[in-house]
């Protein structure tokens, strides 16, 4: 494979340019678009700390991503995911009309291997952890 | 669709790698035992669903209300350093504009 960069217009973030090292292989895709397999992470500095897993066949899909410790500083990955030096979890954050209606998906992560380069994403078993956990906080939306 | 019956305590076998046991059927609910090689991802339909359906409607998020969203959010500072490989717009845009 040559080495060059692949130039990807993505809506509404701007050009990015990137090469294979940059891309996440996702064997499954991600749940809802299975058929769509490499992403990338965007970033800018103005957006921190929200990142953006692009896909790169279609760079119109893009799902807004977070840190779960941002929300839940105990969150946790089953055992077989927990070295962090490997493993990064990302949960999905979505928007409704209200902001009170920002809620993050705690109950189906992400999970990036920054080593091999790979992704997925898990459906965590049991009830300790919400596919809607809200991101704010009531309190601090009655103080705007 | 490929119909099977089966009674409790009897088995399906899927490609030999995957074993489906009836356990119980008592009162219209069927109690499956599932055996599966590690990887092959046994989830209840729904809850499947209800994650694509979130997937979804995340990818319509407009990035300035989220953004400003999160600038009234109070987060947690990160417990350890964590490496997130970013890749950063060459040409940005200004937020949330197309074209």
């Amino acid at each position: 494979m040559p080495k060059q960069k692949q130039t990807l217009i993505i809506p509404r973030l701007g050009t990015v340019r990137l090469s294979r090292r940059d891309i996440f292989h996702f064997p499954a895709g991600l749940i809802g678009f299975e058929q769509l397999k490499d992403y990338i992470l965007v970033g800018s500095p103005d957006m921190e700390p929200l990142r953006w897993l692009i896909a790169v066949e279609d760079p119109t899909v893009g799902l807004p991503v977070l840190l779960p410790w941002y929300v839940l500083p105990h969150y946790e990955l089953p055992a077989a995911y927990t070295d962090v030096t490997t493993y990064v979890p990302l949960v999905v954050v979505t928007l409704a009309a209200e902001a009170t209606q920002i809620t993050v998906n705690l109950k189906a992560p992400i999970v990036l291997n920054i080593r091999s380069r790979q992704g997925q994403q898990l459906i965590l078993p049991g009830d300790r952890y919400s596919a809607t956990h809200p991101l704010m906080l009531s309190a601090d939306v009655a103080s705007l | 669709m490929l119909v099977l019956s089966r009674k409790a305590g009897e088995e399906i076998a899927i490609d030999g790698i995957i074993t489906i046991r009836v356990l119980s059927v008592e009162r219209g609910v069927v109690r499956l035992g599932i055996e599966a090689p590690r990887g092959v991802a046994i989830y209840r339909r729904e809850l499947y669903q209800a994650v694509e359906q979130l997937n979804r409607n995340a990818t319509t998020a407009e990035l300035p209300p989220l953004v400003a969203a999160l600038r009234r959010t109070r987060l947690y500072p990160l417990p350890l350093q964590t490496v997130l490989p970013t890749i950063f717009p060459e040409q940005s845009q200004p937020l949330g504009t197309d074209g």
